[in-house]
């Protein structure tokens, strides 16, 4: 993923935060100032082959998670890269994950 | 458990759901053929969440996202999970308020040392149209705490089906809410019934929808 487009997705509205990752969880660029999140969020595509196969309903595409005063954190997983996309509670996750598929 | 699972189930766009604790499936109407693979899930999801409350983080919903349908998660009272395979596209503050109503009705279960482990037969599940909405409301757990008459329960169960044609697919989780605190302020008798009826169209819109729901109501009396 170019440096323009990380770019982009920094600036889109509600975004707080992106961390880029590889596919064994080394972080390759953050914005995400908190070591444990990002700790956590190099751990999140790694269980991700795990559910796949549990389910047999084939690749998943993206994983969101929601809390009460807690941001948003949409990940988008390919096969060699995962972006985070760290949001504040009150945008709408929807509407983002539209805006940063299209960018990507 | 049973009932709190089915009503989960019938809201429209879910197909599967189940109910974990500390790594153990307690209910589950997802099909027997992939227990194993779902019993796989629920403790990656636990694990999942089990990391992001070492880190303090409250994060309590999940979402993975597969196409045309997604897996969701909900962790509540720490250690109670709620897995749902639904379509991508559903009511999701509905599913939210079925699973909010759910997660007290385990709490309760829980606290009065009821047994938790009822499997549940898989249901085979296609689209949930509004129609397959349960007419009358399960109400297993409600029996447990204090029995009523045959004559007090039909007339319930006309309040649950009055109450699906104002609030649809709702109505299910707010009755069995109503009943709760119906039965919390008054003896489930036929002469309280009145009570019950004011208590659900508390959750009418003020002036002529309530009124008219209370007028037929009283029908029923």
């Amino acid at each position: 993923m170019d440096k323009d487009a990380l770019n982009k997705i920094r600036k889109l509205n509600g975004v707080v935060g992106i961390t880029l990752a590889d596919e064994y969880g080394e972080l390759l660029t953050t914005t995400i100032n908190d070591e444990q999140l990002n700790e956590f969020i190099a751990f999140l595509p790694g269980i991700t082959p795990v559910i796949e196969e549990g389910l047999s309903l084939g690749h998943i595409q993206g994983v969101v998670l929601k809390g009460p005063h807690e941001n948003n954190l949409a990940v988008f997983i390919d096969s060699e890269q995962s972006l985070t996309v760290q949001s504040e509670p009150r945008s709408s996750i929807q509407a983002l994950m539209k805006q940063v598929k299209e960018i990507i | 458990m049973k009932s709190i699972l089915n009503k989960i189930v019938a809201l429209r766009g879910v197909h599967y759901a189940c109910i974990c604790k500390s790594g153990e499936v307690l209910a589950s109407t997802f099909p027997e053929s992939n227990e194993d693979g779902i019993a796989t899930v629920t403790q990656a999801i636990e694990q999942m969440f089990s990391a992001l409350q070492a880190i303090d983080k409250a994060h309590n919903e999940v979402y993975f996202l597969l196409g045309e349908m997604q897996l969701i998660g909900y962790i509540f009272y720490d250690d109670y999970l709620v897995i749902l395979l639904t379509n991508s596209k559903i009511n999701l503050p509905l599913i939210h308020m079925g699973v909010k109503s759910a997660s007290v009705k385990i709490k309760t279960l829980s606290s009065t040392n009821q047994p938790l482990q009822t499997p549940v037969a898989p249901i085979a599940k296609a689209t949930v149209l509004p129609a397959d909405i349960p007419r009358t409301v399960p109400h297993q757990e409600a029996q447990a705490v204090a029995a009523v008459s045959p004559a007090v329960q039909a007339v319930m169960d006309n309040f649950s089906e009055l109450l699906i044609d104002y609030l649809g697919p709702a109505a299910v989780f707010v009755f069995d809410d109503a009943v709760d605190q119906w039965r919390e302020k008054y003896m489930p008798t036929a002469e309280t019934l009145i009570n019950l009826a004011e208590i659900l169209a508390l959750d009418l819109n003020a002036g002529d929808e309530r009124n008219d729901f209370i007028a037929k109501a009283k029908g029923y009396l």
